[in-house]
């Protein structure tokens, strides 16, 4: 769309919405077109639009890009599955023709052959089908971001949130956007923070915490051509490859049947180190697994790549007075178990609940939010615990999914079902191990244990 | 009748681990050291293990007393039949 196209066009939705909304033609006054703001039309915030809507409490979602846009994230676990069930959107998920995920593989660096696992080795509840997908995030984020308006939500894209508006009583009462260098108040009862990465409320406050142990860095481009597997049965399974090298692994994701996605993801200082541009550094990366050079001996490179650093935080607080932070505004820790979306759904579904029942009993005070700030820390420490653990165990992880009893559970694990400490007793079995390992005499498997701290 | 131990193990990690004909006598071999194995394929060896007689291999045991040579790993598997 061009520029002043798109100004009408969000001059038009605010006209819509509020008679007396003026944006680009001098700002004039502040605003209320709904009872909720959501800043951020990514998963996070078109799972809470959508929840919302079907709730019947007025939402709008005010986005800075205008979708489609590329994003990182391409693979979901199979808990999300039962989130777009809810919301209706499963339909438009087989539509659109996502690649299946039926489960993930794990390829050694040195030797032949894969550890895999499938979701249909656990059925879940609520979830009638034994597979999830994986996504263009493109396609997905702006596939996702309609739905939430078709329930009911207002989607302005091209709208930049600058900054958040306070009360006297620290209480969130609307947000200051910008259209076009034009800037306007929207109010509202409830604002919402969910612009992921872009943590602006996180920032605004100086919630913002440096993780103590992950500094992760990734490469990642799609290719054609990539040789995904030997085994016709998990090809288009997630693959994830060991690389020899400090926390190093890398993704293989099929988004379509000629597309692959391949990323490079290792601790920050081997790229610093290597002194290497991007893309040497990518492919010395798949050079040190002869799995991962085979499979991408004739791949052929289709779009740029692309980076991401600096991305473990997490906030200080996940709520305040009348707001909340949703999905990766409010912690991100790791890519390794496609964890993201699946955290942002969960949030968001349980973020509208406390909204829904805040609006009822008027009491939107911090205390009264506090329980979706447990419920949502306690899930993420879960996740955060199992990634910790992975990457202490690195290859040692996949005696894991070998194991007859603790197989299931490692399944249930990254299907995103676990929200409670006590029923994930293979975190302990893994902690065990590891202490076996490194306190038994000359243990075999004592040089595969990481130097990353886990207590 | 007991189970002959032995002649499985030779077998699972000749057909598992061995590719081609490399002259080498697994059964008298010392798996490790003239890398037949590698502490990874040592997993797998675990689980075939476990599944195949019944019986459970602790991580503590996975040492090179166990794993060193055939012989060392029947005695292992004996032990807990």
């Amino acid at each position: 769309m061009g520029h002043d196209r798109h100004v009408k066009y969000v001059d038009g939705l605010l006209k819509t919405w509020h008679p007396s909304a003026r944006t680009t033609q001098g700002y004039g006054g502040r605003f209320t077109v709904a009872d909720v703001i959501i800043i951020g039309g990514g998963p996070a915030g078109s799972v809470l639009g959508s929840y919302l809507s079907m709730a019947g409490v007025s939402n709008i979602i005010l986005e800075k890009a205008v979708h489609p846009r590329p994003h990182v994230g391409e693979s979901l676990v199979s808990s999300t599955v039962r989130i777009f069930d809810e919301i209706g959107f499963l339909p438009t998920m087989e539509e659109a023709g996502f690649t299946r995920k039926y489960g993930a593989a794990w390829r050694p660096t040195k030797k032949e052959g894969e550890f895999s696992i499938r979701f249909a080795e656990f059925p879940q509840e609520g979830v009638n089908q034994d597979y999830t997908y994986h996504v263009e995030r493109s396609k997905f984020d702006h596939l996702l971001l309609l739905h939430a308006r078709d329930l009911g939500s207002k989607v302005v894209q091209g709208v930049e949130v600058r900054e958040v508006l306070f009360d006297d009583n620290n209480a969130a009462t609307g947000v200051r956007v910008s259209i076009d260098g034009a800037s306007t108040e929207l109010s509202s009862k409830f604002v919402i923070d969910c612009s992921g990465r872009n943590t602006i409320l996180g920032n605004q406050l100086g919630l913002r915490q440096k993780d103590p142990v992950f500094n992760q860095f990734a490469v990642a481009a799609w290719f054609e051509n990539v040789h995904r597997s030997d085994n016709p049965e998990t090809e288009e399974y997630i693959h994830i490859y060991f690389l020899p090298t400090e926390r190093g692994w890398a993704w293989q994701i099929p988004l379509t049947d000629e597309i692959t996605s391949i990323g490079v993801v290792a601790e920050r200082e081997v790229f610093k180190q290597s002194r290497q541009r991007k893309e040497e550094y990518f492919w010395d990366m798949v050079a040190t697994s002869p799995a991962l050079a085979t499979a991408m001996e004739n791949a052929k490179q289709v779009e740029d790549f692309n980076t991401e650093a600096d991305y473990s935080y997490v906030m200080e607080k996940f709520v305040g007075n009348s707001w909340m932070l949703v999905g990766d505004s409010a912690r991100f820790v790791d890519p390794i178990f496609s964890s993201g979306i699946s955290i942002a759904a969960e949030a968001a579904k349980y973020a509208s609940k406390s909204i829904v029942e805040a609006l009822q009993t008027g009491d939107r005070s911090e205390a009264a939010l506090q329980p979706y700030e447990d419920k949502i820390k306690a899930g993420v420490a879960i996740w955060y615990e199992f990634i910790l653990l992975y990457y202490k165990l690195m290859h040692l992880f996949t005696y894991f999914i070998d194991h007859k009893e603790h197989r299931l559970q490692i399944l249930q694990l990254l299907q995103g079902e676990v929200y409670e400490r006590e029923n994930a007793p293979v975190l302990d079995a893994m902690r065990e191990m590891i202490k076996t390992v490194e306190e038994t005499p000359g243990h075999l498997w004592a040089g595969h244990l990481t130097d990353i701290p886990i207590d | 009748m007991a189970v002959e131990v032995r002649p499985i193990i030779t077998e699972y990690i000749k057909s598992e681990f061995v590719k081609g004909d490399t002259g080498v006598d697994v059964d008298s071999a010392n798996l490790l050291e003239e890398e037949i194995i590698d502490s990874l394929g040592i997993f797998t060896l675990v689980s075939f293990i476990e599944d195949k007689f019944g019986v459970s291999v602790e991580p503590e045991e996975v040492n090179l007393d166990n794993f060193e040579t055939v012989s060392a790993v029947t005695t292992l598997v004996e032990g807990k039949l």
